[in-house]
């Protein structure tokens, strides 16, 4: 070979050649069983390190893509336990009966592939498993909860999400405990409640969830947009309550549940049946 | 020696990630390119007859793997075949993608016919159907996608060196 074992001669090459074909014919001459044993033991050495390495990455992929599922599944009945609890509260703090319990939705598995930090937005590129029919301000949650709403569709299988860390990100949120409402907006790198009254009954460790009402924006076209979240999303808890003498709303900071700190799966929650599908509206 | 590990590297990994990755995605109705026979080509023509011969008897042996009630024929073809290839390098036109099909073409059809010659008189296996149905498509399949290949080795200094 050239720069190897070159300048063999015919007579060699002719050598080499009856000594692969003498092999080969041991090989085939061999009886049935000792030849499966043989192949058996040459199996082990040529072809099983690749075997192994090829079958680990096969249970690999077979089980996230099985922790996906139940992830989903697992996410899916939380979300549905969770509404049941609502409506039951609901019920006793006389809400009335056309209140949604909560999430009906459902989730569809998307992988983070890019993530942007920019000065005016912190989003972050999703990927489907299956094409989806995702529109623009559909929820994005993880299995903790709230991270964030699509904000442009690249195609049936690609979108990038808003983050809730964005600058002019808002959303209608709920308090669980008591139903009061408020919006939760960022500032810097905390998150605050805002609207909610100087008298109202907010506690530390009071948790908010995202309260399906519709909120609306102002977008540069001037057009005014808005989306009808589901609800029962969870959001955050509250870290601090505090009353300024001088304000007419409280100053409520709140831990959110959810970050995307980790590489980890992420759902875009699609409207149910009865969900009602996000609306974009134009005055 | 620099030489002699480019072309054992490029001759296994068209055998390896063309079996493995790139047949199931040219794979038409159960048609795929036999890159065994491809990448035994690409060694024979780089390097000659003594390389082609070694190559084809250890990849034959790695086929065999698969099926070992058959243990030993297909070292035994590719050896013969790789030798035969190797020793037809002199004779070829260089750098005709036409000629270099038709050697792919060539020997995925001796390969075949030998093979299957075996496999029918060791079983009851339909050899002429098989052979027009599956071994006639696959060779100038082969020899189709065998073009860009050798265009590769080419590319990368493996063939022709002398020219």
């Amino acid at each position: 070979m050239r720069g190897g074992p070159a300048g063999i001669s015919q007579r060699g090459e002719l050598a080499v050649l009856a000594l692969c074909s003498l092999v080969s014919m041991i090989l085939i001459l061999l009886p049935g069983e000792a030849r499966i044993q043989v192949a058996d033991r040459l199996g082990r050495v040529l072809t099983a390190p690749y075997w192994s390495a090829r079958n680990f990455l096969d249970d690999v992929a077979a089980l996230r893509g099985e922790n996906t599922r139940l992830r989903k599944e697992l996410f899916s009945l939380e979300l549905e336990t969770a509404a049941v609890v609502r409506e039951r509260s609901d019920r006793q703090r006389g809400a009335g009966c056309a209140l949604a319990e909560g999430f009906n939705g459902v989730l569809a598995p998307c992988r983070v592939v890019t993530r942007r930090r920019g000065r005016f937005a912190t989003m972050i590129r999703i990927s489907s498993m299956e094409p989806l029919p995702w529109k623009s301000w559909q929820p994005v949650v993880n299995r903790d909860g709230m991270l964030g709403r699509i904000r442009t569709v690249i195609s049936p299988t690609e979108a990038w999400v808003e983050l809730m860390t964005a600058p002019d990100f808002a959303l209608g949120v709920e308090f669980v405990r008591t139903g009061l409402l408020g919006v939760l907006q960022p500032r810097g790198a905390r998150f605050f409640i805002e609207m909610v009254g100087r008298d109202e009954d907010v506690r530390r460790g009071d948790l908010v969830m995202t309260s399906g009402i519709t909120e609306h924006r102002e977008d540069p076209s001037g057009l005014s947009k808005g989306v009808t979240a589901l609800r029962g999303i969870p959001v955050g808890k509250v870290r601090s309550v505090q009353v300024p003498n001088d304000e007419v709303f409280k100053e409520i900071v709140v831990d959110p549940v959810a970050a995307c700190d980790r590489n980890e799966t992420v759902f875009v929650v699609l409207p149910g049946a009865a969900a009602g599908e996000p609306t974009v509206e134009q005055p | 020696m620099r030489d002699f590990l480019r072309i054992n590297l490029f001759w296994m990994l068209t055998a390896f990630c063309g079996g493995v990755l790139i047949d199931p995605v040219l794979e038409i109705r159960g048609i795929a390119p036999d890159f065994s026979v491809i990448s035994l080509v690409v060694l024979a023509l780089a390097a000659g007859s003594y390389p082609a011969t070694v190559g084809g008897f250890f990849l034959g042996l790695v086929l065999d793997l698969a099926n070992p009630s058959l243990l030993g024929t297909q070292a035994l073809i590719n050896s013969l075949l790789g030798y035969g290839l190797g020793r037809l390098r002199e004779r070829l036109a260089h750098g005709m993608p036409l000629v270099e099909a038709t050697v792919v073409i060539l020997a995925v059809l001796v390969h075949d016919l030998v093979f299957l010659l075996v496999r029918s008189a060791t079983g009851d296996e339909p050899f002429l159907l098989l052979f027009f149905t599956r071994s006639v498509p696959v060779a100038l399949y082969s020899g189709l996608v065998a073009v860009p290949v050798l265009r590769l080795a080419v590319w990368f200094g493996l063939l022709y060196r002398e020219d």
